[in-house]
């Protein structure tokens, strides 16, 4: 059954903030603040305690071990909690509700997406508050846009993947598999291009080209949220433009690919 | 809660604690520094921000000689290893200085003058890549050749690279000058003499104060050539 494909005139902006809300009112009550809080607390105490084993670059140490504890434990809760919240809305069909309301598909995948990127942003500025009291305001800055569209891209991984497996360990195999791949690919291009280990020849041609064409299609991850902007130098201008640009790029595209698939689901 | 339920949890509880009892206890052994991984592959595991696991790594580096039970002395470290790991911790994080401060302060140490001199020759070629952050751990570098060593021409020959290659502004007059004052130590006042007038002309050294406790020390009477013009005393 699918509900009247109308956009209710303009009410679609409405019913779109409607969606986010709620997505931001639901992971209140499932107290992932708490968890997002708990994690930065351990990063703090694991950074402070090998601050103190360092016999010198003591606060270096500090902030460069709290900042990339921070960035992939949220990356790990919020992949987590996108997928398994969309998991148990589509088991539970309370998607159905709102569709029944003639709420579009698009709009309630667009909802949900806006709902768990504000928690990001929500998270992400916390971060930020703190980064400023303590670091210089541009580094602080820089490196917590970057963090947000890093998380704005995992979470809409996470959400392509639920909406087309619709299988929580698959989603979570996949997203982490996909997000490891492009931390790693500009590395993993360096491999396959100057291996000596790889005799010359069509395998390591094939290898490098296969790479290559990998990282034209994945977004560059190891140069968002860099912990060097914080400790040693800003990032170079125009950096951050770009990475907003591949973001909003990577993010319609798994966005458009996952209404492919959520409007092809019958219901 | 049922009787036999609450028997059967002592009884796993008690067989658990049997396990454990029959099993030998832990030996301490110390076991070999490792060879380090390739640098391709930390910069893989590091998935993409290799600084945090630089860090970590430097901070298992400096702790392998307290492995559990055992302290190994740094003198029984595979020095060879050592300088790979060092330079590998470099290579990941080339902006921090601490593997610098490792192979100069800590493992710099040991009474044996072939790891020392070890150590500071990878303290000499790390230098080259970025004189103007990495000068003082050359300088201390040259202070132990000159003191521990007892070889004041190696001590020359790290000073010189300084005054030769840390031009920048954050080096101090002091770095610039030791190959200087190290060669009037040692008597040879008309090279220190030369290479004080080199740094005149290139007007590395330029602060008038700096000029006239430099010729007081060497306590020549021959011209030098005039400081280099439009250089900015320091």
């Amino acid at each position: 059954m699918q509900a009247p494909n109308s956009t209710a005139g303009g009410r679609w902006p409405l019913q779109l903030f409607t969606i986010a809300g709620f997505t931001l009112l639901e992971a209140w009550r499932s107290r992932l603040p708490w968890l997002l809080a708990g994690s930065l607390a351990l990063a703090l105490a694991a950074g402070l305690f090998a601050a103190e084993l360092a016999i010198t670059e003591s606060a270096r140490f500090r902030i460069a071990l709290i900042a990339s504890g921070v960035r992939f434990a949220w990356v790990f809760i919020l992949a987590v909690y996108v997928i398994s919240s969309l998991t148990r809305e589509l088991n539970e069909r309370g998607f159905e509700s709102a569709l029944s309301l003639e709420v579009t598909r698009t709009t309630w995948v667009l909802g949900k997406l806006a709902g768990f990127i504000s928690l990001a942003a929500v998270a992400v500025g916390s971060v930020c508050v703190m980064l400023l009291i303590a670091l210089p305001p541009l580094a602080a800055l820089a490196w917590s846009a970057s963090l947000l569209f890093e998380l704005a891209i995992v979470i809409a991984m996470a959400q392509f993947f639920t909406l087309s497996l619709a299988s929580v360990p698959a989603a979570a195999v996949l997203s982490a598999a996909l997000y490891v791949l492009t931390r790693s690919i500009d590395a993993l291009v360096l491999i396959a291009s100057g291996s000596p280990l790889l005799a010359a020849g069509p395998w390591r041609d094939l290898s490098r080209l296969g790479t290559e064409a990998l990282s034209w299609v994945l977004p560059s991850l190891d140069r968002f949220a860099q912990t060097g902007w914080l400790v040693d130098q800003l990032p170079a201008p125009g950096m951050l433009g770009l990475q907003f640009v591949q973001c909003l790029v990577f993010v319609s595209l798994l966005t458009a690919a996952a209404l492919v698939d959520f409007h092809r689901r019958d219901l | 809660m049922p009787a036999p339920l609450r028997l059967a949890l002592l009884a796993a509880f008690a067989g658990h604690l049997l396990v454990h009892s029959l099993q030998p206890s832990p030996l301490a052994r110390a076991i070999d520094l490792p060879a380090p991984p390739p640098l391709a592959m930390m910069r893989l595991a590091a998935l993409g921000d290799a600084l945090p696991l630089a860090q970590l790594s430097t901070l298992y580096l400096q702790a392998f000689d307290n492995q559990p039970g055992v302290s190994v002395p740094f003198a029984d470290l595979d020095y060879g290893r050592l300088r790979d790991w060092l330079s590998l911790l470099l290579a990941l994080d080339p902006i921090g200085q601490y593997p610098l401060l490792l192979a100069s302060h800590v493992y710099a140490q040991v009474p044996i003058e072939a790891r020392q001199r070890s150590m500071l020759d990878f303290v000499r070629q790390s230098f080259d890549a970025d004189p103007d952050r990495r000068w003082r751990w050359l300088a201390h570098a040259a202070i132990l050749a000159r003191h521990r060593l007892q070889d004041t021409d190696l001590a020359i020959a790290y000073a010189r690279a300084i005054s030769e290659l840390a031009t920048g502004p954050s080096v101090p007059g002091w770095a610039r000058q030791m190959s200087v004052l190290l060669l009037a130590d040692r008597g040879e006042v008309e090279a220190a003499k030369v290479l004080l007038g080199g740094l005149l002309a290139s007007g590395a050294v330029s602060d008038p104060q700096e000029i006239r406790f430099l010729l007081e020390r060497l306590a020549g009477s021959a011209p030098l050539p005039k400081p280099a013009q439009g250089s900015d005393a320091r």
